[in-house]
Order: structure tokens, then C-alpha cells, then sequence
């Protein structure tokens, strides 16, 4: 190739995978209410945390709100199987919320401190709290799509499959929250966290299992008392008709 | 005595909120044996407290037998392995004496102890939510294939978990010039080898309802777990499950 065919040496082009991150500046004071700060500035919240500041009034009025937004959007579901079993989930969809997260309270501690991230029990409470209320916030953004559903369709297979997806995509919210501690000056290390929310889907899956149904009214009481593995319930809602 | 048990739960509170400091006192081979001591009687409690609610569905007797077992099971691997581990770290040139192998790896399965005691309220749901006693052969297949699986996936994730970490402290006490990543491979491959083989022998772990509950099957030492998995899982697998 001759000297004036050769295309001229260009520049190589910045590698985005490769730049560094800018540090981010974690917000010290909120004016609004610390429901609005998980929404708005949920890095105001994570300092919080991580200061050790006000983690009990803060982490029991998040669990409240996070309670009360998953009790409307299992109403939401209920209504799949008419009033009754609206109301019968609006008891039990936050039932199955709290007692997931007691269940899995100790592994978050745990996972957390072996992870590099030495939380103190008082901070597991609050981000627990948060993640509770941050999963909620999403849930109740999709209840109006869950009713629309639920009072236009007799599919069981499909409402379970769509309530099913919402609750992932509400809880990948969640996961995006908690990867947010990377910016936390002490509580930084987040890898423990993320096997951590496994363990804690799988425990709401046989949770909502153990406690089922919430689409219909059971053959007698308040929940079948027969025991089943989530996958097996799973699949058997596709096989009904 | 009042001491060496202060200082055993110190050791164990060490390794779960700050693991590199505890990294460190191995690196640095200050009272390894006691901090080794306390890691002993943690993984020989923490493995028995799991081990009972895990054979739970089974019965009472079970649940015993593998309050038994697992500590058996963790620490009989680990201890086992212990030779080999000093032999390749010390052909790797890692500068590692057997004292600090010993820290090191007791640390790896104390770690996995600690996920193992946090999951158990985990685990106990899945023992009563899932394992229904009663019903036809093939439910009571399916419910202890489902309780297996579930016990695969919380266990393997305690251990996976706990072994990440022992390469974090491999990382913190061999010398530069030591290959952190193939000490770590070898060290993972003689645990795994031998690990498999042990739990092989010790079985039942969470009690098939089509067997008597027993200590040890009467088969244990009949044949090993790689002749189970190569001729009859796979092959079985490969036929299309016929």
C-alpha cells in the first residue's frame, strides 16, 4: 500500500469499561421524610446507614411502609379470586413479607460481616427495613397493572406466572438499593449482600408457598395444610385449570 | 478454662466481623494453636446445631445421628486434607508452615460454619413447610428429592461462600512469588475429592423413607461415590433417565 492510500493514525477511542468511576458524594441532609429520601436520594439513606444515625426510627417506619404496600398490591392480586380473597391476601401478602425477612435476618448479618461489610445488628434491621420498603415502593407502582389483570382474566397459570414476574422485578429494585452500599465509606463491600438476596427470594417463594393461596379461598380455614416445595406448587398452578 | 473459652468465642467473632484481622494473627503466627482450638469446637457445635434440624423430616433418631455426622464429615475433611494442603503449599513456595495451614483452612470451614448457623432458620422452614410424611410413594419421592436439593443449594453455597474467602487469606499470608490462585485450585480440589468420598460413607444425611433410619448404611464401604456418579448417574442420565 502506497504512503498515500494509508489511512492516517487515529486517536484510540476512550474504553468506557475501563474508566474509573467518579466518586460520588453521599448527600448528608434530606428535607423530606425518609420514604421519600429511599425514592429520591437513596444515597442519603445509605449514609445514613452507614452513620449509625437514627437506624431504629427509620428502619420501623420504612418496615411500615414496606408492610403496607405489599398488603395493597397482594389486595391488588386477591381480587383475582374475588373480595374475600382480596381481603384474605391483603392479610397475608405482608405476613409473608415480614416473616421472609425474620427468616433471613441472621444470614444477613452474617453474609454481610463475611462479605467484608461489618454491619452492626441495628444496621441490618434498617437496610432490611429499607430493602422491604424499596421492594414495596415497585409493588405499589405495578398495582394498578396486578387489578387490571386479575378482575380481566380467569387464567390461573398466567396470573401466577405475571405476579410472579412483577415480584422479581420489583426485588431487582431491591438488589439495585443494596448495590448502592458500594458508595458507603465503611460499608462498602456489597458481594455478601448479593447471595444474601438469593437466599431471601428462594425463602419468599416457599414462604408464599407455605402460606398459599392468595388467589383463591382455600377448601377450609385460612391457607391449604397440606406441605409443598415452591417449584412443585409452581408448576401444579400451570397444570390447573 | 474460663479463659480458653473467652478466647475461643473471640476467635470466632474475629473471623465473622473482621476476617482479614483474623487473616492477619495466621499470617503473623501469634497463638495459632488456640485460635485453631476455638475453630474446632465452633465447626464441631455450629455443624451439630445444623446438622439436627436437617434430618429433622426424618425423625428425631436421625436428626441425632447427623448431629453426629456433619461435624464428623467437616471436620474429618479438613483434617484430612491437612497434610496433603502443607505438602503442595510448600512445594508451591508458599512459605506456609503446617500450623498456619491449619489456621487457614480451619478459618476457610469456620467461615462456612457461620453461613451454616445463619441459614438454619432457613432451613428449619424448609424442613416443616415442605416435608409432608404422609402420601404415595411418589410424593414422598418427590418431597425427599425436593428437601436434597434444597440442602445441595444452602450447604454448597455456605461452602462456596466459606472457600472464596480462604482465597482472600491465602492471598493476605503467602509470599509474592507464591501462585495464590493454583495453591487455592489444588487446595479446593483435595477438599472437594475427599469431601465427596466422606459424605459418601457417612450417609444417610437427610434420610431416604423408602430405608430404615441407621448410623451408616450397611453398604457404606462397599463402593465409592465416583463409581456411583460414573456408572450409574451418568449413564442413567445419558439414556434419558430409562
Amino acid at each position: 500500500m502506497s504512503e498515500a492510500l494509508r489511512p492516517p493514525n487515529l486517536p484510540h477511542p476512550p474504553s468506557y469499561s475501563k474508566r474509573p468511576s467518579l466518586p460520588v458524594e453521599i448527600p448528608r441532609a434530606y428535607e423530606g421524610g425518609v420514604l421519600s429520601g429511599l425514592l429520591k436520594a437513596p444515597l442519603w439513606l445509605v449514609g445514613r446507614i452507614d452513620d449509625n444515625d437514627g437506624l431504629f426510627r427509620r428502619g420501623c417506619c420504612l418496615l411500615c411502609w414496606g408492610l403496607l404496600f405489599h398488603a395493597l398490591f397482594g389486595a391488588a392480586m386477591g381480587l383475582f379470586g374475588g373480595w374475600e380473597t382480596a381481603v384474605m391476601s391483603f392479610i397475608k401478602a405482608p405476613i409473608i413479607a415480614l416473616s421472609s425477612l425474620g427468616l433471613c435476618m441472621p444470614s444477613l448479618y452474617v453474609f454481610g460481616c463475611v462479605g467484608g461489610m461489618p454491619l452492626k445488628p441495628s444496621q441490618a434491621f434498617a437496610l432490611a427495613g429499607s430493602l422491604l420498603a424499596m421492594i414495596g415502593i415497585i409493588l405499589l407502582g405495578l398495582t394498578p397493572v396486578t387489578w387490571l389483570f386479575a378482575v380481566s382474566t380467569h387464567n390461573l397459570g398466567f396470573i401466577v406466572l405475571l405476579n410472579t414476574i412483577l415480584w422479581l422485578f420489583a426485588a431487582s429494585f431491591g438488589g439495585r438499593f443494596l448495590s448502592l452500599f458500594r458508595h458507603a465509606p465503611s460499608l462498602h463491600h456489597t458481594g455478601g449482600l448479593k447471595w444474601w438476596l438469593v437466599v431471601f427470594l428462594v425463602v419468599s417463594m416457599q414462604m408464599a408457598t407455605t402460606l398459599r393461596p392468595l388467589l383463591k379461598m382455600p377448601s377450609e380455614g385460612w391457607r391449604e395444610k397440606d406441605k409443598k416445595f415452591f417449584v412443585v406448587h409452581f408448576i401444579e398452578c400451570f397444570e390447573e385449570k | 478454662m474460663g479463659d480458653l473459652s473467652e478466647s475461643c468465642f473471640l476467635v470466632c467473632i474475629v473471623l465473622l466481623r473482621t476476617p482479614s484481622t483474623f487473616w492477619k494473627i495466621i499470617q503473623r503466627k501469634t497463638q495459632i494453636g488456640k485460635t485453631v482450638l476455638g475453630l474446632f469446637l465452633f465447626i464441631l457445635v455450629s455443624s451439630a446445631c445444623y446438622g439436627i434440624v436437617l434430618a429433622g423430616w426424618r425423625s428425631p433418631r436421625l436428626s441425632f445421628y447427623v448431629a453426629i455426622k456433619l461435624p464428623m464429615l467437616l471436620l474429618g475433611t479438613t483434617s484430612m486434607v491437612m497434610v496433603l494442603n502443607w505438602i503442595l503449599a510448600t512445594i508451591l513456595g508458599s512459605a506456609l508452615t503446617f500450623k498456619q495451614v491449619m489456621g487457614l483452612t480451619y478459618g476457610a470451614m469456620g467461615i462456612a460454619c457461620w453461613l451454616l448457623l445463619s441459614l438454619i432458620p432457613v432451613t428449619l422452614l424448609f424442613t416443616l413447610g415442605v416435608a409432608d410424611y404422609e402420601g404415595t410413594n411418589d410424593q414422598l419421592r418427590m418431597t425427599h428429592n425436593c428437601l436434597l436439593l434444597t440442602h445441595i443449594f444452602l450447604i454448597a453455597s455456605a461452602g462456596i461462600y466459606g472457600n472464596l474467602q480462604l482465597r482472600e487469606g491465602l492471598r493476605q499470608t503467602v509470599v509474592a512469588e507464591c501462585s495464590v490462585n493454583q495453591l487455592y485450585l489444588a487446595w479446593i480440589i483435595a477438599f472437594g475429592f475427599v469431601g465427596c468420598q466422606l459424605s459418601w460413607i457417612l450417609r444417610p444425611f437427610v434420610g431416604s423413607p423408602f430405608y430404615p433410619v441407621a448410623f451408616l448404611r450397611p453398604d457404606c464401604l462397599e463402593r465409592n461415590f465416583y463409581e456411583f456418579v460414573f456408572l450409574e448417574v451418568l449413564p442413567f442420565v445419558l439414556r434419558g433417565g430409562k
